[in-house]
């Protein structure tokens, strides 16, 4: 082969191999090597000497770089399937676990770690051979499928789960339903009822106050304990002079205990039958509406808005790098030209 | 309304006589514009690359003896269409420009006289 159209063939190829799959980059290089001999024999024809008719045509090309540049923005790369891969797998990921396996009743923790290997690798190994196989289009658009759909799905369940369980468990529904059935069954038969400022002795364990939390799934059971239908229930002991709902989510109403003066005293709704402890605090500044904004918004932000960022990093990394490897690269031919 | 996707249009327009490879579609550019239109080389290629993704072109790898095998393009049922619509586009351009510069044309001339 012509020494310089070889020249010209080694860097192209040097710039462009591990960002183009090989298949395709042999067909490039043919394809370039094809053009350049018939411009050259073309050149030569009309007179030129062989190295003046190489060079000759090798300048009517193109710089290197510049034809590199322009071929990898036509041709899906390795690095942006990689990385794009990677980032709509860790956007996937907590969408799955929270909207398929938490919503089942798995707990998080501590078999939610073994899940998340499980599921992370399968995501990982299936994108990384449809990166390999795909184009970047298709990739970019299913990665933004995949994000949409992640925050579609993990929202309402991110909401629900907390407000119903333990911060890192949802259980299922009808646990929950089945742990308050005994209790629900004795309000429909009348046998558990509540006045007005008095609580029924199934309501007291040890002189300890219990919330009607406990018995409440739904706006509906609510009414069944309150004749009154009205948001202040109770006047259950001194210094707690109202007990309120909390209407997170719609169908798990939780309590709250409140001063006459206002402040929140109580937050302690430990232990649903062993079900679903909610709120172990203590702490008169925390209410329950904060513990729900504060749960929500940790798991909407681990995943919605770290996925997005992990993408978005992702895309231009990949341009960075795309970049930087084609700039480093110095073309000793192209300063033999020069 | 602007002409786009020139190179696209002058690629489909040389191949709707017969199929052609990438050094060949330079030269016949060339050649049937009277040297008016030259098409960078590298620019070609890529170009060449992304029409066949959209399927406007189709490609097979034609072997050569003694020679490095060539990559033959041939126009595609949706390319042909989409050569006609380049044409209406170009030809809608073209009369809107002339009819502004002979219009313009005849007031100089009336102008000078």
């Amino acid at each position: 082969m012509a020494k310089y159209i070889h020249w010209y063939l080694v860097e192209l190829e040097g710039m462009l191999r591990g960002e183009v799959r090989n298949d395709q980059l042999h067909d490039i290089l043919a394809e370039t090597e094809s053009h350049l001999r018939d411009s050259a024999e073309d050149l030569a024809s009309k007179g030129m000497g062989p190295d003046q008719a190489e060079i000759a045509a090798l300048e009517k090309f193109g710089r290197i770089r510049t034809f590199a540049n322009r071929t990898l923005e036509g041709v899906p790369t390795r690095t942006a399937n990689t990385l794009l891969v990677l980032g709509t797998s860790v956007a996937a990921l907590p969408a799955f676990t929270w909207a398929v396996l938490h919503a089942r009743g798995i707990p998080r923790d501590p078999q939610f770690g073994i899940w998340e290997l499980i599921v992370g690798g399968a995501f990982i190994c299936a994108g990384s051979w449809f990166a390999t196989t795909s184009r970047a289009r298709l990739l970019l658009a299913s990665g933004l499928l995949v994000l949409a759909a992640c925050f579609l799905v993990t929202r309402p369940i991110a909401t629900r789960g907390a407000a119903v369980a333990r911060q890192n468990a949802i259980p299922r529904y009808r646990d929950l339903k089945a742990a308050f059935s005994p209790e629900l069954e004795k309000v429909k038969r009348g046998v558990l009822a509540t006045r007005q400022g008095q609580w029924l002795p199934e309501f007291e364990e040890g002189g300890t106050y219990l919330a009607p939390s406990r018995i409440a799934l739904s706006f509906t059971d609510w009414r069944l304990l309150s004749p009154a239908g009205s948001d202040q229930y109770l006047t259950p002991q001194p210094g707690r002079t109202r007990v309120e709902y909390a209407s997170y989510p719609t169908w798990a109403k939780a309590a709250k205990a409140w001063k006459s003066s206002g402040e929140m005293v109580y937050s302690d709704f430990v232990e649903l039958w062993e079900k679903c402890d909610m709120f172990a605090s203590t702490d008169p500044r925390r209410t329950i509406n904060s513990d729900f904004t504060r749960t929500g918004a940790w798991i909407a932000a681990d995943s919605t808005a770290t996925a997005s960022v992990l993408v978005l990093a992702s895309v231009l990394l990949n341009f960075a790098i795309s970049r930087l490897r084609l700039l480093l690269r110095r073309s000793p031919l192209r300063a033999k030209l020069a | 309304m602007a002409f786009k996707g020139d190179l696209e249009a002058l690629i489909l327009g040389v191949l709707q006589d017969r199929s052609a490879h990438g050094y060949e579609i330079a030269k016949r550019i060339s050649s049937r514009t009277d040297k008016l239109v030259s098409v960078g080389e590298g620019q070609l290629y890529p170009a060449l690359h992304k029409m066949e993704q959209r399927a406007l072109i189709a490609a097979e790898w034609v072997p050569q003896e003694g020679k490095p095998a060539r990559k033959v393009y041939q126009i595609t049922p949706a390319g042909t269409e989409e050569l006609a619509r380049h044409r209406s586009m170009w030809e809608r351009l073209s009369s809107g420009i002339a009819s502004i510069l002979s219009a313009t044309a005849l007031e100089e001339a009336k102008k000078h006289g």
